[in-house]
């Protein structure tokens, strides 16, 4: 009977990890949807009547200049391919985040989106990687860092894309 | 005598022995006994089941592969290459096994009637062998779908059982009428019940430990990791499952074991074995990180994982030679460490010294300097730090070449320990043989054990018949007693009598080869000899009375 009891817990716990692993590969695919997308957009937004349009560059008839926060609104509404995405750690849609919370663990299967920008010829790194923020103007082309946090809260490189 | 030896010799076999198999048998009889019979000891066929289990094995993790599209598409053609030669090997298994099927007596027991070859492809083993192959063959003919084809290929997995039905049977055999837990021992410990099936036991936690090992260390290459997440967690998972069933069976049937009876205090004994940490230490990381991950970040705590490599020091007697070897050297091992630790604290202190005004930031302390200290006697040099003052010069010069000879100490101390170990082991051998060969010859028993030892001492068969003759040597020499003092003869009867005898011998020898009538001439004219001496000579010689009496 007690062994018999060890192999249901052994299995019962190999199944939950089964779960927060399968989880963890859920939240890998919605990065991979996001990068799949983003470069699909990355060579398509260029062309004349792009739409989402906030995605788009700045036309020359517009005063303000597109910027990235506008493009993620228009994505996560407009496109249902990414908007339907769901974080399975909490259920909720996708949130985009600053980095992953190792401490407090509130930022289980979301994502973080940094932007990477060459350095002067002759520097130490060839990139200066920093957060893409709602205000970064998107009408030049950009390289996208797309990362997700797993389900111990550790940072998982899904993709460099360009947009 | 020669043939006492030879007889002697024929029971003892070394760890490459094969066995002697005629050359002139029919082909057919020959390669059967060569490769399939199971009754021959030290033929190929144990090696054929071994292969052939490995090979199963790597088809089984073939398909788990094929089913990442990460992993199988850019490299189809090598899973088909693989395919192609597992067919190839199993088919040609297959036809062998038809080809000698009438050599062997469960398919042929003399009745024509029943023909071998038919009784062998109906036979349940030949079956899951031709069903192993048959899909591959069929969809030359067949259009089938592929999940099918790779469901179908799964039944080659069945063909383990070829190697685990027999030693089951012989498991349930020998263990007959025994209770659950004395055959939970006999599977888990190595005890006399425990036969074929107990090493397959055996070699099943052995792959599970290279399995889960190997993930591991995959683990942590990031783009094998980002393919196979989720199979790694589903191996380390079933690894645990099997460790964790391994460690609890061990301490429900350890009482079984002579010196751990008692409920209790036998198991918690057997719990606080060196073996029985090393099991728990296994799967003591997953565990944690499951129950307690919420409370703090145990990541880290996966890498002794890789602990499940010290598994595999139960299956090997290196680790108790070392363990030995250690425990033998120890006093002389700590003296060597104080002495370093000496060194390295005066090297320390003095590039302190010499250094500290010239290079602050380098040796700020006598803690910071120990490291130059460590990396200068040991002669690696990382060269990032290093002495420029002349005194700090000159004192790195002696101390280089005193940590050369210091530093080398524990190494030449263990690799003499070593080579004793050995010697003593072999002479514990010599000596086993040397009481096995008291009555003059080895029982089957006696030649098991000397085979087990030799196999584990990874002697040759001449390295085994070197020791026999050096034990047959040295008993020979203790059974002939005229060789040793008279006081150690007469300690004991047997050697007393049988010198006594070897006297009375010598002295009808005596009487036969010299000139008896003179003898006793000389003898009785000059009073050489007592009266009761003359007349016990007499006597030996079968004389009542001699010619001058």
């Amino acid at each position: 009977m007690f062994l018999f009891g060890v192999v249901i817990l052994t299995g019962w716990l190999g199944y939950e990890a089964y779960l927060e692993g399968h989880r963890t590969e859920t939240t890998k695919e919605s990065g991979e949807a996001w990068a799949k997308w983003l470069t699909v957009a990355g060579t398509e937004r260029f062309n004349k009547d792009y739409s989402p349009s906030a995605c788009a560059p700045t036309d020359s008839t517009s005063n303000t200049p597109h910027v990235w926060g506008e493009c993620l609104k228009a994505i996560t509404t407009a496109s249902a391919e990414l908007s339907n995405l769901i974080n399975p750690f909490t259920q909720e849609p996708i949130a985009i985040v600053g980095g992953c919370d190792k401490d407090e663990h509130t930022t289980t299967g979301q994502m973080i989106l940094q932007k990477a920008l060459p350095t002067p010829p002759g520097s130490a790194i060839p990139f200066d990687v920093t957060l893409l923020s709602d205000s970064d103007v998107i009408d030049k082309k950009i390289q996208i860092h797309i990362t997700i946090c797993d389900g111990g809260d550790y940072p998982i490189k899904i993709a460099e894309v360009e947009f | 005598m020669d043939e006492k030896h030879d007889d002697i010799r024929g029971k003892i076999r070394g760890h490459d022995y094969r066995a002697d198999i005629s050359a002139d048998l029919p082909f057919r009889k020959w390669l059967y006994s060569w490769l399939f019979d199971p009754k021959i000891e030290f033929n190929y066929q144990k090696d054929v089941e071994n292969w052939i289990a490995l090979l199963i094995v790597a088809n089984l993790m073939a398909l788990l592969f094929e089913q990442v599209p990460q992993i199988h598409d850019p490299n189809a053609h090598l899973f088909h290459i693989f395919d192609v030669f597992s067919v190839i090997v199993f088919s040609i298994e297959y036809l062998t096994r038809l080809y000698v099927a009438p050599e062997d007596e469960e398919f042929n027991d003399g009745n024509k009637k029943a023909l071998p070859y038919f009784r062998y492809i109906k036979s349940p083993f030949a079956i899951v062998d031709f069903l192993s192959v048959a899909p591959f063959y069929l969809q030359a003919f067949l259009p089938i779908d592929l999940r099918m084809l790779r469901f179908l290929r799964l039944l080659r997995i069945l063909k383990i059982f070829r190697v685990l039905i027999p030693a089951y049977q012989e498991f349930v055999a020998t263990n007959k009428g025994r209770t659950f837990r004395q055959k939970m021992h006999a599977l888990v410990f190595p005890s006399d019940f425990g036969g074929s099936l107990h090493g397959l036991f055996d070699t099943f936690i052995v792959v599970w430990v290279i399995i889960s090992v190997v993930c591991v260390v995959l683990e942590s290459v990031f783009s094998i990791e980002y393919i196979l997440h989720i199979q790694f967690i589903i191996i380390d998972a079933m690894a645990v499952g099997v460790f964790t069933v391994e460690y609890c069976m061990r301490l429900y049937c350890c009482v079984e074991e002579p010196g751990f009876e008692h409920a209790v205090t036998g198991r918690f004994k057997q719990a606080k074995s060196s073996s029985s940490l090393i099991d728990f230490l296994a799967i003591l990381p997953f565990f944690l990180e499951i129950f307690l991950h919420h409370l703090m970040d145990l990541r880290f705590l996966r890498v002794f994982r890789l602990m499940r490599l010290l598994k595999l020091t139960r299956y090997t007697g290196a680790t108790s030679t070392l363990t030995k070897v250690i425990g033998r050297e120890l006093p002389v091992l700590g003296a060597s460490a104080f002495i370093m630790l000496l060194l390295v604290i005066l090297t320390a202190s003095l590039g302190y010294l010499f250094e500290h005004d010239a290079q602050p930031e380098k040796f700020d302390n006598i803690p910071q300097s120990i490291y130059w200290a460590v990396i200068t006697l040991a002669s690696v040099g990382y060269g990032d730090i290093s002495p420029i003052t002349t005194g700090g010069r000159i004192m790195t010069i002696f101390l280089a070449l005193l940590g050369i000879g210091i530093f080398a100490i524990p190494a030449a101390l263990l690799s003499s320990a070593f080579t004793d170990q050995l010697r003593i082991e072999r002479e514990t051998l010599t000596n086993a043989l040397y009481e096995m060969l008291s009555d003059g010859v080895i029982s089957e028993e006696e030649a098991e054990i000397i085979n087990k030892e030799a196999k584990r001492l990874h002697l040759s068969e001449e390295d085994v018949n070197r020791l026999i003759d050096k034990a047959r040597k040295e008993r020979e020499l203790k059974d002939d007693v005229s060789v040793l003092p008279l006081h150690k003869i007469a300690a004991t009867s047997e050697h007393a009598i049988e010198h006594y005898r070897v006297l009375m011998s010598q002295i009808r020898m005596l009487g036969i080869m010299t000139d008896r009538e003179k003898f006793e001439l000389i003898a009785v004219k000059n009073s050489r000899l007592t009266p009761e001496e003359l007349a016990l000579w007499r006597q030996i010689q079968n004389h009542e009375s001699s010619p001058s009496s």
